[in-house]
């Protein structure tokens, strides 16, 4: 990371050219998922593709966070259970469109991230991790108790009547043109922000928090920005989500697990990078999706199995995660042929 | 008053429990700097260990030393293997890699146990003991009686061994501690052996109380937290502290607010301390640098 923000320092020409060339190849990336979304027919590869382009949205919202802040947020379930709830909630009480409830349920979380983030982003690693559990956790617990609002351990059920201006379809497709749309949102994001002022002092921050105080990074205000931004991201993954399974409880929506999954897929991608967590959630997605097709669903627990053991030889051996393979291979290939420029 | 004795002991007898399973977590934290997610995990395994043991025909509270040795070597095993390696990596590849162990252990009992529940049930387990007008399970007596002798013996062992004497070095310096002729890397296999071994045992003891599944791990991990956020990262009493403050704090809440309320209580309770105290009651001294910077 530091070495690649130094380079395009040194170079501003091999800059603009290479800016160009990543906006030419993410309209491509864009056009090419649009089309594949709205082309598809196979019910099952339609329901496989939303399910990773959710996995890549909240995977790629945590990043901004855990990787490019190098902060250990083990809560976000909190924020995509509070972007669920809020809609239902707000449909179901006042008729209000889950359209507006998803963006009321994304103000929430941001909000409640720049308060949690407040009190808490001075806490370091663990410590902050800790917080952040205990955090969600008393989310869940409030929200599995508050059983005239929430319906309790129960949940609240979504009834499906296709009406677009309801954020309810009468086909999948249109649920996963919002998901592509959800999951643009984010790595466009993403690869602005780590282009511009706020990724380069979230870097700083992750890099030396101590050092880049005392050149004058305001450490708080950027985290601040970062977490909000993040959780704003996960609540419109949760509105998404509901909308799509139509029902929602405390352990679909809040549960640890969520949490540890977003961590996982971005990790296992590459942290820190733009499009790292979405290779996380493709692999993750499929992989899951493979096995379960493969073995049954009473040994899903294998998926897990296997994906932990990624994670550990991941974080122990490889913390570029599956990008940093990549790019490590590519470097390997070019500097055996010599072929192209040296070094990108 | 009665109702208030009751609850009282009662909150004793499972603090006691809880400053057991916590001490694991202080000592490796104490020790080697590193917070265990997968630290419920090597409850739940204690918890199974004991289970199969008890369906060999072993009494669950004899099977508990042979349960403690077994979580020791398994400790040993896996800080050799994986933990060695991140002492000095960043905090977040401690956290990923003990996270990455305990959805590892949670997907493992999974697939050879099933999510079914597994009950230790003992002849005598459903038997209470009357003093006057209190009523308290003999399982929780005993659990909180062998908690307080294993907390005990740890304390011993620390104190009045070699290998402790140099565990507690290592502790307060490590360079130090290498200078003067420590050998850190035995110190840290040892130390998380133990704290392993302190998990797996008040796995043990809490079987014959409550069921185990394969999540069961995140409560008691959670759990632990509380308890060691409570009586400061490191401290050894501060663990003992802590449990009893969170027993209590968990059984008064559940009688006079609800039973749900025990959870919500004692999360705020965490989220409080962490903000106006990150070192603790009774905090490590340099813990709270790491904890918060001022």
């Amino acid at each position: 990371m530091n070495t690649n923000t130094i380079s395009t320092r040194i170079q501003p020409s091999l800059q603009a050219a290479s800016l160009g060339r990543t906006v030419t190849l993410w309209v491509i990336i864009v056009g090419a998922l649009y089309i594949t979304a709205s082309r598809l027919t196979d019910e099952h590869l339609v329901d496989l593709m939303f399910q990773i382009m959710l996995a890549a949205s909240l995977a790629g919202a945590w990043n901004i966070v855990g990787g490019f802040g190098g902060q250990i947020a083990l809560g976000h379930a909190a924020f995509f259970g509070i972007g669920a709830y809020t809609s239902t909630i707000l449909f179901q009480h006042y008729h209000l469109t889950p359209w507006i409830g998803m963006l009321a349920g994304a103000l929430f979380a941001a909000l409640l991230a720049t308060l949690i983030g407040a009190v808490t982003l001075r806490l370091r690693g663990p410590f902050f991790a800790m917080t952040t559990v205990a955090f969600t956790e008393l989310v869940r617990i409030i929200v599995k108790n508050w059983d005239s609002l929430t319906g309790g351990t129960r949940g609240l059920w979504i009834p499906w009547e296709p009406n677009p201006w309801n954020f309810s379809f009468s086909d999948r497709n249109s649920y996963l043109l919002v998901a592509v749309t959800l999951a643009v949102l984010v790595f466009s994001t993403t690869a602005i922000m780590a282009k511009t002022k706020l990724g380069f002092l979230l870097n700083a921050l992750r890099e030396d928090a101590d050092a880049a105080r005392s050149v004058g990074v305001k450490a708080t205000r950027a985290r601040l920005i970062s977490f909000a931004i993040s959780a704003a991201f996960v609540a419109l993954g949760g509105t998404l989500y509901a909308q799509y399974s139509l029902s929602i409880d405390p352990t679909s929506v809040l549960s640890f697990d969520i949490s540890i999954q977003m961590a996982l897929m971005s990790a296992v991608g590459g942290l820190g990078t733009v499009i790292g967590p979405a290779l996380g959630a493709i692999a993750a997605v499929t992989s899951s999706s493979l096995l379960r097709g493969w073995f049954g669903g009473e040994l899903g627990a294998l998926h897990l199995l296997l994906y932990g053991v990624l994670f550990i030889l991941v974080m122990l051996y490889a913390r570029g995660g599956l990008l940093g393979m990549a790019i490590n291979v590519k470097k390997r290939l070019t500097r055996r042929f010599g072929q192209g420029q040296s070094d990108v | 008053m009665d109702i208030f004795l009751q609850l009282l002991l009662s909150g004793l007898l499972l603090g006691g429990v809880y400053g057991l399973l916590s001490l694991g977590l202080t000592l490796v934290f104490g020790v080697t700097r590193i917070v265990n997610f997968a630290h419920g995990e090597f409850v739940m395994l204690g918890m199974y260990l004991t289970y199969f043991l008890w369906q060999l025909g072993f009494d669950p509270y004899l099977a508990a030393p042979v349960v403690f040795f077994a979580c020791f070597a398994v400790g040993v095993v896996t800080q050799h293997l994986l933990l060695r390696k991140t002492l000095t990596m960043p905090h977040l590849v401690q956290v990923f890699v003990t996270l990455g162990i305990s959805v590892v252990m949670q997907a493992g009992a999974q697939l050879l146990f099933t999510s079914n529940f597994y009950f230790v049930r003992p002849s005598y387990g459903n038997a209470m003991v009357e003093i006057g007008n209190i009523r308290l399970p003999l399982t929780t007596i005993i659990a909180a009686v062998l908690a307080l002798i294993g907390t005990a013996l740890v304390h011993l062992f620390l104190k009045k061994t070699h290998t402790g004497a140099a565990i507690r070095a290592t502790a307060q310096d490590p360079y130090a501690a290498n200078v003067v002729g420590i050998e850190i890397k035995t110190v840290y296999a040892v130390t998380f052996g133990v704290g392993i071994g302190c998990a797996g045992l008040a796995g043990a003891l809490l079987a014959p109380i409550y069921p185990v599944y394969p999540t069961v791990g995140l409560a008691y991990s959670l759990i632990s937290f509380v308890v060691v956020v409570l009586g400061g990262l490191g401290s050894l009493p501060g663990a003992l502290i802590g449990g009893l403050v969170v027993g209590l704090l968990e059984t008064f809440s559940a009688y006079y607010i609800s039973p749900e309320a025990k959870e919500a209580t004692y999360f705020t309770i965490f989220i409080i301390v962490l903000l106006l105290r990150p070192a603790g009651l009774l905090g490590l001294r340099g813990s709270e640098t790491m904890g918060a910077n001022h």
